[in-house]
């Protein structure tokens, strides 16, 4: 009987080894099926800000050209959280990433202004003023390796600090960094920011004392730094401002000078 | 010796090698002005490095691997046995063969070199000085792939060898930066596997070249600030590119056919 069986064509053996594999891909299929259907709500974690790799990483990572990989992670910086497709808001960064990213590639390359014009004029302008704190002090780290040259950013640093994160003695803090830094060649206005600072917390007095001092220490320069007429019109309207202020709180502005000295 | 120079130099026209590597090249620039302009600020530096870096990658890929396969082919060929029964010695033989190779590269070179002599944002001064380290890091690297084609059997092994000491050689800065080992030998921990690990980088970064210092694209748009690393990029090639030489002329000479 069994004999029989066998001659018939299904069960020979070529035919059952033919049958077995088809019978094997379609199993593997619907398992394949089944796999899809339990792994297709399991997405990758995108996330926002990428990991930070530590010194060391950097060195091995960057293969020797570092400079190439400054360019490449910062270009991926400027684009973190705006790839695949999507569109994510500022509120939802991990500044404090953020941060240690931009310290970590300012450690390949100071000299650059991409990174700082990215925090300043970029990143600055997240929904959460808190998270400018981060901003603030990356501007202020990286102006502190070269002030003569990269006064420019304690300026941001000291607006952001000002308007956004709204903290009067950061702002001071970092309006002086910029006056002292800031050579003789630098545009005078640059000297002005601490009185700018004062006017905007509503301290007159100090704004006055410090416009009237600039004003007195370029007359006494006598010609050798002309003062341009537009700068010089500024600081005499500024003047007349803040005295017309103090006047109507009924205060001797000719104190503000006494304390001064 | 010039027959196979120029033996060598009409290979690689047939083999498509300048025109296919000049195409990605064109690419390459491409890619590289297109990133350049979306970044925020300093485009031209930006596309500068995108396209130097890059650059600088295919060609030695590109170089890399004809040399595996030019010298795998020819020995499958049998071109090898025929240009040997000429009268012509190993060592001229060896020596012909790595300036053709290098005279290709060259002539990939070039292009790029002009390219980059356009750019707004490149120091002349650090192009020239990025261009002759180019030129040594790529005299360096096919010196080993003629090496690695003509000690083993297959072309890919020789190309997986001479990728794995370009990847190495440019990795030894972080190596040396990496290891640690203390002043006292009783100090080192030989059971531990980071002790282990160290000690062998150690004895790695004695074998392998230091070309970390070798083309850093800083030079193109900063200029080069510290001329002390040239010295050690023209030491570094005077050493090793002699010394990858000989080991060719010594391993060619035994070899029988």
């Amino acid at each position: 009987m069994s004999l029989k069986l066998m001659q018939v064509p299904l069960f020979r053996i070529k035919n059952l080894q033919d049958i077995s594999i088809k019978a094997g891909l379609i199993i593997l299929l619907l398992f394949q099926y089944l796999f899809w259907n339990r792994t297709e709500d399991i997405r990758p974690n995108l996330g926002i800000v990428p990991n930070v790799p530590n010194q060391l990483a950097v060195r091995a990572l960057s293969f020797g050209d570092s400079e190439f990989y400054f360019r490449s992670r910062a270009f991926r910086i400027q684009n973190s959280g705006d790839t695949f497709g999507r569109f994510s808001p500022l509120k939802n960064y991990d500044y404090k990433k953020l941060y240690r990213w931009f310290t970590v590639l300012d450690s390949i390359n100071s000299k650059s202004n991409f990174l700082p014009s990215l925090a300043a004029y970029y990143y600055s302008q997240t929904q959460n003023p808190k998270d400018t704190i981060y901003i603030i002090k990356y501007l202020e780290e990286h102006a502190d390796k070269n002030p003569s040259e990269k006064w420019w950013w304690y300026y941001q640093a000291m607006y952001i600090a000002n308007h956004v994160y709204e903290d009067k003695d950061l702002a001071l803090k970092l309006a002086h960094k910029l006056k002292d830094s800031s050579g003789p060649d630098a545009p005078i206005w640059t000297k002005q920011m601490v009185a700018i600072v004062h006017k905007k917390w509503g301290e007159n007095c100090e704004a006055l004392a410090i416009i009237s001092d600039i004003l007195e220490d370029y007359e006494q320069e006598e010609g050798d730094k002309k003062i341009e007429d537009k700068d010089l019109n500024f600081m005499k309207y500024f003047i007349q401002q803040r005295i017309r202020n103090l006047e109507e709180e009924n205060f001797d502005y000719t104190k503000c000078f006494e304390k001064q000295e | 010796m010039k027959q196979i120079i120029k033996y060598i130099l009409l290979t690689a026209l047939r083999d498509w090698l300048y025109i296919g590597l000049l195409i990605i090249l064109a690419g390459t620039l491409g890619i590289s002005v297109l990133l350049g302009y979306s970044a925020l600020s300093e485009e031209s530096q930006m596309q500068t490095i995108y396209f130097a870096a890059s650059s600088r990658v295919v060609i030695v890929c590109g170089i890399l691997l004809f040399i595996c396969f030019n010298i795998k082919r020819a020995f499958e060929n049998k071109e090898i046995h025929f240009i040997l029964s000429k009268p012509i010695s190993r060592y001229s033989f060896v020596m012909a063969y790595w300036l053709g190779f290098n005279m290709v590269a060259m002539i990939l070179i070039a292009p790029l070199f002009l390219v980059l002599m356009m750019h707004s944002a490149v120091q002349m001064v650090g192009l020239a000085y990025w261009t002759l380290s180019l030129v040594l890091e790529i005299l360096l690297i096919s010196t080993f792939a003629i090496v690695a084609s003509l000690i083993l059997r297959s072309a890919v092994s020789s190309v997986l060898a001479a990728f794995s000491f370009y990847l190495l050689s440019r990795l030894m800065g972080f190596f040396v930066y990496a290891i640690k080992i203390p002043d006292d030998p009783l100090d080192i921990q030989i059971g531990s596997l980071t002790g282990f690990m160290e000690l062998v980088l150690k004895a790695l970064s004695v074998i392998f070249p230091r070309l970390d210092i070798f083309t850093k694209s800083e030079w193109l748009i900063y200029n080069v600030t510290n001329f002390g690393d040239f010295s050690l990029i023209i030491s570094q090639s005077l050493i090793y590119i002699p010394f990858m030489l000989l080991v060719a002329f010594f391993d060619f000479k035994r070899k029988q056919f």
